[in-house]
C-alpha cells in the first residue's frame, strides 16, 4: 500500500527485464571476429636482412665454383625479391662484384636491382696512389661492367651512386662483394650495406 | 508508449554499463605478452643451419627429417621446402592460427636455390 492507501502496482521491472533481455540479446548477437592475418612487426627485416646478406655470399661463392658469379647473384637477387614479394616486402639492392683472372686485370660489375637506373662511379686507387675512374649507367634490373688494368695488389674501390659512397678495401686476387640491401614493408625499412 | 521509452532508456543504459565494464575489464586483465613465435621459429632455421643440418635435409627436400630437427616443443610445426622452379614438397598445418618464418638457402655445394618456411601452430 502507498501513503494514499492504493494498492502499490509494481509496472518497473517488467521494463528493466525487457531491456536487460535486449541488451544481452544484443551483445550475444555481435558477430565474433575473424582471425585476421597479421603482417609481420618490423622485427622480421632484420633476420631476415641477416639470412639474405649470407646468403648473397653464398650465392657468389657457389657461383664462382660454377665459373659464372655475376650471373648466379643476378638469379639469386631476384628469386630473394619474388620470395620476399610473398611476405609483402620490396627489396632494393645494388651490388659490386669485382673479378681477378690471375693477372693485374680485373673485372668489376654492377648489379641495379634499386627502383630506377642509377649511374654509379668506380673510382680505383692502386697502391702507388694512381687512380683510374669508370663511370656506368646501369638500367634497372640489369647490370653492367668495367674492367681495370695494371691493379696492384691491394686496392681501394670508391663507389659512388645516388648519394651514396663507400670505400672498399679489396684484394686483387679475390672474388670481392660490396651490397646495399634496403627491405621495406610499408613504413618499416631495414638498409644496410655490406662487403664481403 | 510510455513504457515503450522506458524499455529504450534501459537498454541504453544497460549497453553502457556493460560496454564500460568490458572496456575497463580489457585494460586491466593485462594479458601476458606471448613470445614471438615467428622470430623464434627463424632463430630455429637459423640454429640448425648454423649445426650443418639445415641444408642437408633442405637439398634432399626431406621436409620431415627437418621437421623432426626443428628444437621448438610448445607449438606444433610443420615444414615446407619449395625449390626454384616452385614445387614445394610438406605440410602446411590445417589451424586458423599460424606463424611462419621463410629461411633462404641459396645452396649447398651448387647453387640451387630453395626457401624454407617453417610454420607454428598453437598445441
Amino acid at each position: 500500500m502507498n501513503m494514499k492507501g492504493e494498492r502499490f502496482r509494481m509496472k518497473g521491472q517488467i521494463f528493466l527485464i525487457a531491456g536487460f533481455l535486449l541488451a544481452v540479446m544484443f551483445f550475444a548477437g555481435l558477430p565474433k571476429p575473424d582471425v585476421m592475418a597479421q603482417t609481420p612487426t618490423t622485427e622480421d627485416l632484420e633476420y631476415i636482412y641477416e639470412n639474405i646478406e649470407h646468403e648473397l655470399c653464398r650465392a657468389l661463392t657457389l657461383g664462382m665454383n660454377e665459373s659464372a658469379p655475376v650471373d648466379t647473384l643476378k638469379n639469386f637477387t631476384s628469386f630473394t625479391s619474388d620470395m620476399l614479394e610473398t611476405r609483402y616486402i620490396s627489396l632494393n639492392a645494388l651490388w659490386v662484384v669485382s673479378e681477378g683472372n690471375k693477372s693485374t686485370i680485373i673485372n668489376v660489375s654492377v648489379g641495379n636491382f634499386l627502383d630506377s637506373s642509377v649511374n654509379i662511379t668506380l673510382n680505383l686507387t692502386r697502391n702507388g696512389g694512381t687512380q683510374t675512374i669508370e663511370y656506368l649507367d646501369v638500367s634497372k634490373s640489369s647490370e653492367g661492367s668495367a674492367e681495370f688494368h695494371s691493379v696492384t695488389e691491394d686496392y681501394n674501390l670508391t663507389i659512388i651512386y645516388n648519394d651514396e659512397s663507400y670505400i672498399a678495401e679489396w684484394k686483387r686476387d679475390k672474388l670481392n662483394l660490396y651490397c646495399l640491401l634496403n627491405l621495406t614493408r610499408g613504413e618499416n625499412i631495414k638498409k644496410e650495406e655490406f662487403s664481403y | 508508449m510510455r513504457g515503450f521509452w522506458y524499455i529504450i532508456e534501459s537498454v541504453l543504459a544497460a549497453v553502457i554499463v556493460i560496454s564500460f565494464l568490458m572496456v575497463i575489464s580489457a585494460k586491466y586483465t593485462g594479458s601476458v605478452q606471448p613470445d614471438n613465435p615467428a622470430q623464434n621459429a627463424f632463430l630455429a632455421l637459423e640454429a640448425l643451419d648454423h649445426r650443418d643440418s639445415l641444408r642437408n635435409y633442405t637439398v634432399a627436400m626431406d621436409y620431415e627429417g627437418l621437421n623432426s630437427q626443428v628444437p621448438i616443443y610448445n607449438y606444433n610445426h610443420t615444414i615446407q621446402i619449395c625449390n626454384y622452379g616452385g614445387t614445394c614438397k610438406g605440410v602446411r598445418p590445417n589451424s586458423t592460427t599460424v606463424w611462419t618464418a621463410s629461411y633462404l638457402v641459396a645452396g649447398k655445394d651448387e647453387y640451387r636455390p630453395y626457401i624454407v618456411r617453417l610454420y607454428l601452430s598453437p598445441l
